[in-house]
């Protein structure tokens, strides 16, 4: 029950904040339709396949990257970071009865919801501009529920890594340069600059292994039905191993990180 | 039976030192100075159920990391520290459930909701009953005056209204201990007059364990009984507020408006000049011969008023810390 009055508190927030909120989605709006026209020349208007992707492929993963960049992909380490331990809001959970895990994801999925519904209202917006032509979406019941559950694995990843970036804060000052350099990685290796199987085969393979490609990459192309069943439960079973090393990686952080918690500002 | 229990604790943090300018920070980023701050050093004291203890000391002294670490937020360098029974860094819900911590110059409120939110919240967390919940809220908006803006988002109130909010989330679970770090900070005498009110009257009704570190005199005077002084991290003093003025103050104040100036070499023979802005003129005598010595000031001087009186808590406190730091 606590865990719903939270949810709900934070969504109040959100509202509260809604501005600021569409704004850092328009942000993140630009990056997937700018490359959707490079790609629209580089396939020559269409005309052309590239690595076997037509126009219509790639634009269908360009426009449900816009979703899955705002639904799947936690920003929590900044919260975490700056506010939480550096600015010594975490006192305000450390002296309450709630595990601060739980309580910041719970905190974290009302904004990824309103992200998410930006993304899907753009690309309502193309679907019906374009009559639909552009979407790819899988077919089959067993398809789709496979690929809702790489869906949510993919956000427990983003979050759960999220939270190993931000707990870093406990040791050092300054984190942003970190972030940065995570965020340069993420892009090429979660598929956002493109489709991981367009990239060259040593860094698609590399691709395929870090955890990355698992958050957006493989939710997306499960979604559009690319994969066989088969695929996409090997892709649950990666994803749920790479859970338990962030999960026990996060704990043996926390552990020994809130050791060195200052409450530095409270 | 003693609700808090601190033996021997000790808090130590690493910090460096740079020198300032270009130069400095490049030395700094090729040989960092670092060094260890003794945040809090060996302090043992223990607080009894329902007691309301006041934890002083300048800036920099250790009174919050102390609170810090009886809360179970820093994890003690070395050291044993006991509150309820629990070991206050294990967090366990059960103890967590009985504490409090009101920090003054931050809040646990929901920024743009209203303070009612923040109450409901706790309620859940806290595990309050229904019934239990609306009484305590009840009984805290009349004392604290706050039913007019419980439903007003946070970031319209002015800072005491905050301040009351903020106490009444803290207190919707009616803690066993509570610790408050400066809870006055930034109010006016009359909110700060109006708070210590209400902790008093929180430790009598609910036999509260209550700590206390504040700034201001005031708080302390009005109401603790008890204090522990510290500074550099070391307990200076540990005992009622009438021993400390009877073992570090044992003279009484003199103040006297003259009618007429006096020769200068009279006064010395009187006693020891604390100040003297003709016609105000003040003594400072031993508090065993105070009567002697008013009597000899008035048969000697020509005297339009006489006061005697004890010491300032607050110059006190002062001495002793001036002195330490000498």
């Amino acid at each position: 029950m606590r865990y719903v009055r939270i949810f709900f508190l934070t969504f109040q927030q959100v509202f509260e904040q809604r501005g600021r909120s569409f704004v850092w989605f328009l942000i993140s709006l630009w990056g997937p339709l700018i490359t959707l026209l490079f790609w629209r020349g580089a396939t020559n208007g269409g005309k052309t396949l590239i690595g076997g992707w037509s126009l219509q492929e790639l634009s269908s993963y360009y426009f449900f990257m816009i979703i899955a960049s705002s639904l799947l992909i936690s920003n929590i380490e900044d919260d975490v970071s700056r506010f939480d331990i550096q600015l010594g809001n975490l006192t305000k959970y450390l002296t309450r009865p709630i595990n601060y895990l739980h309580i910041k994801f719970i905190e974290d999925i009302p904004y990824r919801i309103l992200k998410g519904i930006f993304g899907v209202i753009v690309c309502l917006v193309f679907f019906i501009l374009l009559k639909g032509k552009f979407f790819i979406f899988a077919q089959d019941i067993a398809t789709i529920f496979l690929a809702i559950i790489i869906c949510v694995g993919g956000f427990l990843l983003s979050y759960m890594f999220k939270m190993i970036l931000g707990v870093i804060a406990f040791w050092l000052i300054e984190v942003r340069g970190i972030y940065e350099a995570v965020d340069v990685t993420m892009f090429v290796f979660a598929g956002s600059v493109m489709p991981l199987s367009l990239l060259p085969h040593i860094i698609a393979t590399i691709g395929y292994v870090l955890p990355f490609s698992y958050m957006i990459y493989f939710p997306i192309i499960a979604v559009e039905g690319k994969l066989s069943v088969m695929a996409l439960c090997g892709v649950i079973s990666v994803q749920a191993v790479w859970l338990l090393i962030f999960f026990l990686l996060y704990q043996f952080l926390w552990i020994r990180g809130i050791k060195k918690f200052s409450g530095v500002g409270q | 039976m003693a609700v808090i229990t601190v033996n021997h604790l000790s808090k130590t943090y690493k910090t460096y030192r740079k020198q300032p300018g270009f130069m400095g920070s490049l030395k700094s980023l090729v040989a960092r100075e670092y060094e260890r701050v003794h945040a809090v050093d060996d302090i043992s004291f223990q607080v009894e159920e329902g007691e309301l203890v006041g934890f002083i000391g300048p800036n920099g002294a250790g009174k919050t990391t102390s609170l810090k670490c009886l809360s179970g937020l820093l994890y003690p360098s070395s050291g044993e520290v006991k509150v309820l029974g629990y070991t206050p860094f294990d967090r366990k819900s059960p103890f967590l459930k009985q504490i409090s911590l009101v920090m003054g110059q931050k809040n646990q409120l929901w920024w743009d909701l209203p303070g009612m939110e923040t109450l409901l919240l706790n309620k859940e967390i806290y595990e309050v009953s229904e019934s239990r919940f609306k009484e305590v809220v009840h009984d805290l908006s009349k004392i604290l005056e706050a039913e007019d803006f419980l439903h007003i988002p946070v970031r319209k109130l002015s800072l005491g209204q905050r301040m009351k909010m903020e106490l009444m989330a803290a207190l919707i679970h009616s803690p066993k201990v509570l610790f408050l770090d400066e809870p006055t900070i930034g109010l006016d005498v009359v909110m700060q007059k109006n708070l210590r009110e209400f902790i008093k009257e929180y430790n009598r009704k609910y036999s509260a364990t209550i700590l206390l570190t504040s700034h201001y005199m005031g708080d302390v005077e009005e109401l603790c009984k008890r204090i522990i002084m510290i500074n550099h991290g070391k307990i200076l003093f540990d005992g009622l507020l009438s021993d400390l003025v009877k073992k570090h103050a044992p003279y009484k104040i003199i103040s006297v408006v003259l009618k007429n100036a006096p020769n200068p070499k009279k006064l010395e023979e009187l006693g020891e000049i604390k100040s003297y802005h003709y016609p105000e003129l003040v003594f400072r005598v031993q508090a065993e011969t105070s009567g002697h010595s008013a009597a000899k000031i008035l048969q000697t001087l020509e005297v339009e008023d006489v006061n005697i009186e004890d010491p300032q808590i607050e110059d006190i406190i002062r001495d002793i810390f001036s002195t330490q730091q000498a």
